[in-house]
């Protein structure tokens, strides 16, 4: 062996220690949201593609999860004459082909048997929006908070990024794992379905930020510091077995399309921007304390004898003392391809999940909507409510204690 | 371009031209950056009893104008006493470039202020105070007796103008009017004097420069 030789092995050798880095932090990130901590071991330097979430479970995957980086929205509607039979068939299908592809293996009629060797935390989920109700004639069946949302001031809401019949919401710390399964899934459902939109979004790639690192969007806001803490607050994310048994273990997702106005924003000084928000951007603080977690204080003032977080800042109108105004966020950033005479078109794919939409998003989204600094450089341009059946139990069809077994 | 140059003056300007180009440059570089923060947003141009009044009768409102419309949201003025204590802040009136604030109660002789914070057409918080007193005791005081520094509410103070510093100080001191834009440090900084002094000064250099290489020119 020569020198050279060597110096090319040890080079190999350390870039392979740095990517096993990386995975460990990525698992240690998700280690904060799981409640099973996985084994501490010398990751292999393919750990980050060959991480399996479970499917089968009381609740679904991809709620209570950690967010890997990718995500795909995709709303389906169904076509004429689909059925309560005919719906209870797709599920079957998708069933054993979301379980297939979140253990890394092909679904059965899979063409590229070889993209699902990486499944990368890959987890789908599946929502009914309110017309699976009508379709399967079990309207009575259909929750009274499933609808769209009520219509806020400033929303200019486009069709192409609301509603639907179904959803697929599929994620995976890689972005080729999530169009194999969307290609896969969508497939398999076009004999009952088409496609009504796809929303694409992300947030940081694994391994390169600190496990435990809220996200930032893109106006670089630090995005989702008071969020629901999975395990601590199941209550208000989770239905129990009071609810209707296709229920129990399920909730609602609400996908809201978010457009930033990046050009107004960016004339806007740091201080400004601050304000506005009640938080620092540099780390998230809030402008009466030091640290991203502190409590913000929104009875201080300054020496003025103003008050410090303004009384329109989004901080505060976010803010509420009714505890069960609260819901789960799980947001990602959008960025495509701008229109003629545009810059960007970048956004914020808002999504939360909740017990009860009605009750606790549509309170606080009412409040942002009347009086928050913020509303000048954010427009929602799209909004879907869906509902999501609990897990499918070992030996469970998804959805058969709604549709039938 | 029709004034006719003689040939002298044609060459000396030829001479500073050069000069002359990069003071100027140097000069719209510094408008440039003094420039942007402070004129992307609207600002107090003036109030109703002006800053530094002293009144013989307690006023009926408060009015402040700004320097274009500004927008609802996030508005809250009030009326504070010497001792700091709102007297009045409810009921806040955005009428154009005006905000308006009603007072119900019956002021007693005293020093007071008005502090607000209003939200600019652009979105960018604006914050500021405007400082009066009332002296219902001596009503044979006219009501516009010159104040400390009776300014222009929103521009630089006279105080400062007349003595121009090079590194400009985020608060104004002594001064009777005192608006805090939320800039960053520093967003109102009286930039023109301070930009005017530092262009002043290199235009001098510049002279001194290109007459000292003009004399040097000779004798090479």
């Amino acid at each position: 062996m020569t020198s050279r030789d060597r110096l090319g092995r040890r080079a190999f050798l350390s870039g392979g220690a740095a990517a096993a880095g990386g995975a460990v932090a990525a698992l240690g990130g998700r280690a904060a949201w799981a409640s099973t901590r996985p084994e501490e071991q010398p990751p292999a330097p393919d750990a980050v593609g060959q991480v399996r979430t479970t499917f089968r479970g009381e609740r679904q995957p991809g709620v209570a999860t950690p967010p890997p980086s990718a995500a795909a929205f995709v709303a389906l509607d169904l076509a004429g004459g689909v059925d309560r039979v005919a719906l209870r068939r797709l599920m079957a299908v998708w069933t054993d082909d979301v379980e297939r592809l979140m253990d890394g293996r092909p679904g059965l009629t899979d063409t590229e048997p070889e993209l699902a060797a990486v499944p990368a935390a890959l987890t789908v989920t599946v929502g009914y929006g309110p017309g699976v109700f009508t379709a399967a004639g079990l309207e009575d069946q259909r929750p009274t908070w499933l609808a769209p949302l009520p219509s806020f001031t400033h929303d200019r809401l486009e069709e192409t990024w609301s509603g639907g019949d179904l959803l697929l919401q599929v994620c995976a710390d890689d972005e080729v794992a999530v169009s194999h399964a969307v290609r896969l899934l969508v497939k398999e459902a076009r004999a009952y379905t088409r496609v009504r939109w796809v929303q694409r979004g992300f947030r940081r790639a694994p391994g390169t930020t600190a496990p435990g690192t809220t996200m930032r969007n893109l106006m670089g806001q630090v995005d989702g510091t008071t969020n629901l803490v999975p395990g601590r607050d199941d209550a208000l994310v989770w239905h129990g077995e009071d609810a209707p048994a296709w229920l129990a273990g399920g909730t609602s997702v609400v996908v809201r399309r978010i457009a930033m106005h990046l050009d107004t924003w960016d004339e806007l000084d740091p201080h400004a921007r601050d304000v506005v928000m009640g938080r620092r951007q540099s780390d998230g603080s809030p402008l009466t304390g030091t640290r991203e977690h502190d409590e913000p204080d929104l009875e201080a003032t300054d020496d003025l004898g103003l008050p410090v977080i303004d009384v329109a800042a989004h901080v505060r109108r976010a803010r509420t003392d009714d505890p069960a105004e609260r819901f789960l966020r799980r947001a990602y950033n959008y960025d495509e391809a701008p229109p003629p005479g545009q810059l960007s078109d970048s956004g914020l794919l808002f999504v939360t999940y909740q017990a009860d939409p009605v009750r606790q998003l549509v309170p606080v989204q009412r409040r942002l909507d009347e009086a928050d600094r913020l509303n000048q450089w954010t427009t929602a341009v799209g909004s879907a409510v869906f509902a999501v059946p609990g897990g499918a139990r070992p030996g469970e069809v998804l959805g058969e204690r709604l549709f039938g077994a | 371009m029709t004034t006719p140059t003689t040939p002298t003056r044609t060459a000396r300007r030829a001479g500073l031209a050069a000069p002359a180009a990069a003071v100027l440059a140097l000069l719209a570089g510094l408008l440039l950056v003094g420039a942007p923060s402070a004129s992307a947003h609207d600002r107090l141009v003036g109030s109703d009893p002006e800053a530094g009044a002293v009144l013989d009768a307690a006023p009926s409102q408060v009015v402040l104008t700004f320097s274009a419309e500004v927008q609802e949201i996030g508005t809250v003025l009030a009326l504070q006493d010497a001792g700091g204590d709102v007297v009045a802040e409810a009921q806040t009136a955005v009428e154009g470039r005006d905000v308006v604030l009603p007072v119900t109660t019956d002021l007693a002789s005293g020093e007071y202020r008005v502090v607000y914070r209003v939200t600019s057409s652009d979105g960018h918080p604006i914050s500021g105070e405007v400082p009066f007193s009332v002296d219902t005791a001596d009503a044979a005081v006219p009501t516009t007796e010159p104040a400390p520094a009776p300014t222009e509410p929103g521009s630089a103070s006279p105080t400062e103008e007349a003595t121009p510093s090079a590194t400009p100080t985020p608060t104004q001191s002594g001064a009777t009017v005192e608006e805090t834009e939320q800039t960053a440090a520093g967003g109102d900084v009286p930039w023109l004097p301070v930009v005017l002094v530092v262009a002043a000064a290199l235009v001098a250099g510049a002279v001194v420069a290109a007459v000292l290489s003009r004399r040097r020119r000779p004798g090479r």
